[in-house]
């Protein structure tokens, strides 16, 4: 009996399976995601492991918001990512900006490489808001970001910021912290 | 099980009882330990489960971040289970993202053989549990976590739980095995105890011996079964052997009854023979040929042939000529009807003695069979004497019948017949002579019964009869038969045996004889009565002049004491008055007045005398003659009398008064007539009845006075009868007094001469009481 049930499951799980790796299979359309997939499935990942506070969402109503900021690296991707997905029983939406300010509004940011000279504008910029910074820049996290993609081994890893972070009002679960490199405040010499 | 069967209750006992607990112990750590299994599996998977939720957890950031060195990390924690023997981290679309594995091996195993087309679940293999689970993060499933434990610990647990049950199981066996063998004791040792008995009992066929119990249990029961057994055992024993003893006894005593019987037999044909020897009858045998075989001593007396002369000889030599045919049919009918051994016939005839002479005998003879022949056997006796007396016999006989027929009496012999209590009730008439009809008046009488003619026969006659026949007694006697209306005089006497009961009567006709006695016995009678009227007539009369006589005496003494008291007053009051011829006439007037006084005293006294009654009272004849001698003390002492009383004087029943004054008055006479100038010599003694006298006593009084004449003797005991003149005194009444003293008491009085002068006057008493002539008034 437990071997038809297991049989039962495993067609479920299997169909699932297919479906679940179907969106990421077909984005990948070879074996290995590329460097924006994967990033942005990390983006819609930290979704999961970050919580902001309240007010965060006062203004976009339910929906948990994606910006980018810069350069865009994803193309279609990140929306396709987030697609008739839901974070915390929020709707996710991605945003494009154009500048800092018009990114007070929007929860997990992306910095792209393109902004790095403006980088520290842009960190005062955000001090008082709830937004989750994520580059790939360089000594993102030292500079203020609080999540940095970098490359170990071929792998996307990150960075983070745990004083940004705390800064900006929000909580990171220890999760997502210890995949992460922890990095504290690079005392801003000038620039 | 044959084994089982074999053993002994108590390894049976305890072996149940091991079983019995051992299988319970079993059971019970059976179900524990399987309840056990399936705790632990379920625990264990429980515990996997939740290990692989917890890692799922864990590594679900670093699935989502593509971090797998993260999730080995957090595999590896597995580490900490040893019982964990690989685990893996597949990502969505069923890729190996981290594994785990106690070892290298394993590690390797993992990689390759769980690429899971394996769905959320969990099975057994035969050395591990493996499950899946897919890891759900925020809604969404990210992977599935696979952990495979090995079964170790729930093997060595199932080792432990063996290894306690196995323990449980010894111990309590062991325990059940101690606490089995202690209590079965309890069953046991009864049943023990009864087996030893019965082996006991068996082996030594002792059935007194019994098992005991105080159990109410099966075991009590089955005791007290066996006891009740043993009781009928012994029972059935000992009357089995009472009865093999008896039947021993019997047996010894059959078997000396058998000798006795075999020495009876001996002794029986020895009697035999020395009877047959001894006898005086001849006892002859003879083959069917008719040839003597044995011949005895008695036949040879008769016969006067010895034994040797004779055997072998026809038995025709022993009679005369002209009874041998007859002789012959007789032997044939004997044998005919003998064959069945029966007794012969007994026939008179005649033999031959040796000397050629004919003699009568008396023959009886049998047959028997033996070998298929026939034998004959007689005894012969010789009947010679025998038929003269018969002879002899019958002549008396003759002589009797013609005295019988002729004789003028009635003669007849009767039978007489008794009831059960051999009281004579009836009598037959056996024989009658002719004068019995003349006499008697009955026709026909020979054998009827007396009631039958004569129903009204009186009672005294059988019971006369009946006393005759009974005694043996002859007995004569009148009596009469009124329905025959005869008187007989009867001689009757038994004849015959004794018990025969039969009498003979010899009687004759007295009717007319009777009669005539009868009308003179009337006559007398009449006579006798006549007389007593007469007598009758006259004892009144005497009676009424008693009566008369005592009245007038009594009447008349007032009147003379009236005349003798006053002549006496006159005289001495007046007397002076009077010249001596008037005091003398008074004195002659009291003189008279007291002689009568005195007559009519002793009238009286006799009258009294006359109706005295007898009270008896015991008197001793002394003491009355002292009274009455004291009475008389003034007249003996002017007398100067001498007075000899004897010693041994009677005694007897009377009236002391009446008595006392008859000898006192006898004594006064004596005094009185004395002789002239003599002093009385009175004697006075006991009387010695003569065989005339009868049942008396009696008291002489002797005098030596004047005497009394023979002519007078017994005038002077009539009242006022004296034989003497006036001028002694007296009344003559004082004898009548005496002798009517004397024949009241039964006695006599009177007087007799005595030898050498006066008078021997003697008075006899009844010596009992003396009842007299009942003469009252």
């Amino acid at each position: 009996m437990l071997r038809c049930s297991l049989c039962v499951c495993r067609c479920l799980l299997l169909a699932l399976g297919i479906a679940v790796s179907d969106g990421v299979a077909a984005r990948a359309e070879s074996s290995a995601p590329t460097m924006p997939q994967v990033q942005a499935a990390f983006l819609f990942n930290f979704a999961k492991f970050v919580t902001w506070p309240n007010e965060a969402f006062q203004h976009s109503g339910d929906a948990l918001i994606i910006g980018v900021i810069g350069e865009d690296p994803f193309g279609s991707i990140l929306e396709e990512t987030i697609r008739d997905k839901t974070v915390m029983g929020k709707k996710l939406a991605v945003k494009r900006f154009a500048s800092i300010q018009d990114a007070a509004h929007c929860h997990i940011l992306f910095l792209g490489t393109s902004e790095e000279s403006r980088l520290s504008q842009m960190m005062t910029a955000l001090e008082k808001t709830n937004i989750l910074t994520v580059s790939d820049m360089e000594q993102f996290a030292e500079h203020g970001g609080m999540v940095a993609f970098t490359v170990e081994d071929q792998k996307v890893r990150f960075n983070v910021n745990v004083g940004a972070v705390e800064r900006a009002g929000l909580k990171m679960g220890s999760q997502l912290l210890k995949l992460a490199r922890i990095v504290s405040d690079k005392p801003r010499t000038g620039n | 099980m044959h084994a089982f069967g074999e053993r002994s209750i108590r390894q049976k006992l305890t072996m149940m009882g091991i079983l019995a607990s051992g299988t319970a112990i079993l059971l019970a750590c059976t179900a524990f330990l399987t309840y056990e299994l399936f705790a632990y599996r379920g625990d264990m998977i429980r515990s996997l489960f939740t290990q692989a939720e917890i890692v799922g957890a864990n590594s679900a950031s670093a699935i989502l971040f593509n971090d797998e060195p993260a999730a080995a990390e957090t595999l590896a924690a597995l580490k900490a289970d040893p019982h964990i023997v690989s685990a893996g981290i597949y990502t969505r679309d069923n890729r190996a993202f981290a594994v785990y594995g106690r070892s290298d091996k394993q590690r390797a195993v993992a990689l390759r053989e769980r690429f899971a087309d394996h769905a959320d679940g969990h099975w057994f293999e035969s050395d591990s549990l493996i499950l899946f689970r897919k890891i759900v993060f925020k809604g969404e499933t990210i992977g599935t976590v696979y952990i495979q434990s090995d079964l170790e610990e729930m093997n060595a647990r199932l080792w432990q739980y063996l290894v306690i049950i196995f323990v449980v199981f010894l111990a309590s066996s062991s325990v059940a095995l101690f606490i089995s063998s202690r209590l079965q004791g309890k069953l046991t040792q009864p049943l023990f105890h009864l087996v030893e008995t019965a082996q006991t009992v068996s082996r030594e066929k002792d059935y007194t011996i019994r098992a005991v119990t105080d159990s109410k249990d099966e075991m009590g029961i089955l005791v007290r079964a066996f006891n009740e057994m043993l009781v009928q055992i012994q029972q059935r024993d000992a009357a089995l052997r009472k009865s093999s003893d008896e039947m021993e006894q019997r047996v010894l005593e059959r078997t000396a009854q058998l000798q006795h019987a075999n020495m009876d037999l001996a002794q029986s044909e020895e009697r035999f023979r020395s009877v047959a020897q001894s006898a005086n009858d001849a006892i002859i045998s003879a083959d069917s040929a008719e040839r003597i075989l044995t011949w005895n001593k008695g036949a040879r007396m008769i016969f006067g042939y010895t034994e040797e002369e004779v055997v072998g000889k026809p038995l025709a030599i022993l009679m005369p000529e002209r009874y041998r045919d007859a002789h012959r049919k007789g032997l044939e009918r004997v044998r005919s009807s003998g064959e069945t051994g029966g007794s012969g016939s007994t026939i008179e005839l005649h033999g031959l003695r040796k000397d050629a002479n004919e003699f009568p005998l008396e023959i009886s003879l049998a047959a028997w069979q033996a070998g298929g022949e026939t034998f004959y056997s007689g005894i012969v006796r010789d009947i010679t004497e025998r038929k003269r007396a018969e002879e002899a016999f019958r002549k008396s006989e003759e002589k009797y019948r013609t005295l019988f027929n002729s004789v003028d009496e009635g003669v007849c012999t009767i039978e007489v017949l008794f009831d059960g209590n051999e009281k004579p009730i009836d009598y037959r008439f056996l024989e009658v002579n002719p004068s019995f009809e003349k006499q008697t008046g009955i026709h026909n009488a020979r054998g009827r019964r007396m009631r039958e003619i004569s129903p009204l026969h009186e009672e005294h006659w059988f019971d006369m009869y009946g006393k005759i026949a009974l005694t043996g007694e002859p007995a004569r006697f009148e009596n009469q038969a009124v329905q025959l209306g005869r008187w007989f005089e009867v001689y009757a006497l038994r004849v015959g045996e004794p018990t025969d009961r039969h009498v003979a009567i010899l009687f004759k006709d007295i009717t007319e004889r009777k009669r005539a006695e009868e009308t003179l016995r009337r006559a007398h009678d009449q006579l006798e009565a006549r007389v007593q009227e007469r007598t009758a007539e006259i004892l009144k009369k005497t009676r009424d002049l008693e009566t008369l006589l005592y009245v007038t005496s009594h009447d008349l003494r007032e009147p003379l004491r009236s005349i003798e008291n006053f002549s006496r007053m006159v005289h001495d009051r007046y007397g002076k008055l009077l010249d001596d011829k008037g005091r003398d006439f008074l004195q002659r007037v009291v003189r008279g007045a007291q002689r009568m006084d005195q007559l009519m005293t002793d009238i009286l006294a006799l009258s009294r005398a006359q109706r005295m009654e007898l009270p008896a009272e015991e008197i001793e004849s002394e003491s009355i003659v002292r009274e009455a001698l004291r009475q008389l003390e003034d007249k003996i002492k002017e007398t100067g009398a001498t007075v000899q009383v004897a010693k041994n004087l009677p005694r007897w029943q009377g009236n002391r008064t009446w008595a006392t004054q008859g000898v006192f008055n006898l004594i006064a006479n004596a005094l009185k007539f004395r002789r002239n100038g003599e002093a009385p010599d009175v004697e006075i003694a006991s009387y010695h009845p003569t065989v005339e006298d009868g049942p008396v006593v009696g008291i002489v009084v002797r005098d030596r006075g004047t005497g009394v004449a023979p002519e007078h003797a017994e005038r002077i005991f009539q009242l006022f009868q004296r034989a003497v003149g006036r001028e002694v005194e007296g009344t003559g009444a004082g004898l009548a007094i005496v002798r009517q003293v004397a024949e009241r008491h039964g006695g006599r009085a009177w007087v007799q001469p005595r030898e050498g002068g006066g008078s021997e006057f003697i008075l006899t008493f009844g010596a009992t009481n003396g009842s007299g002539r009942n003469e009252a008034p």
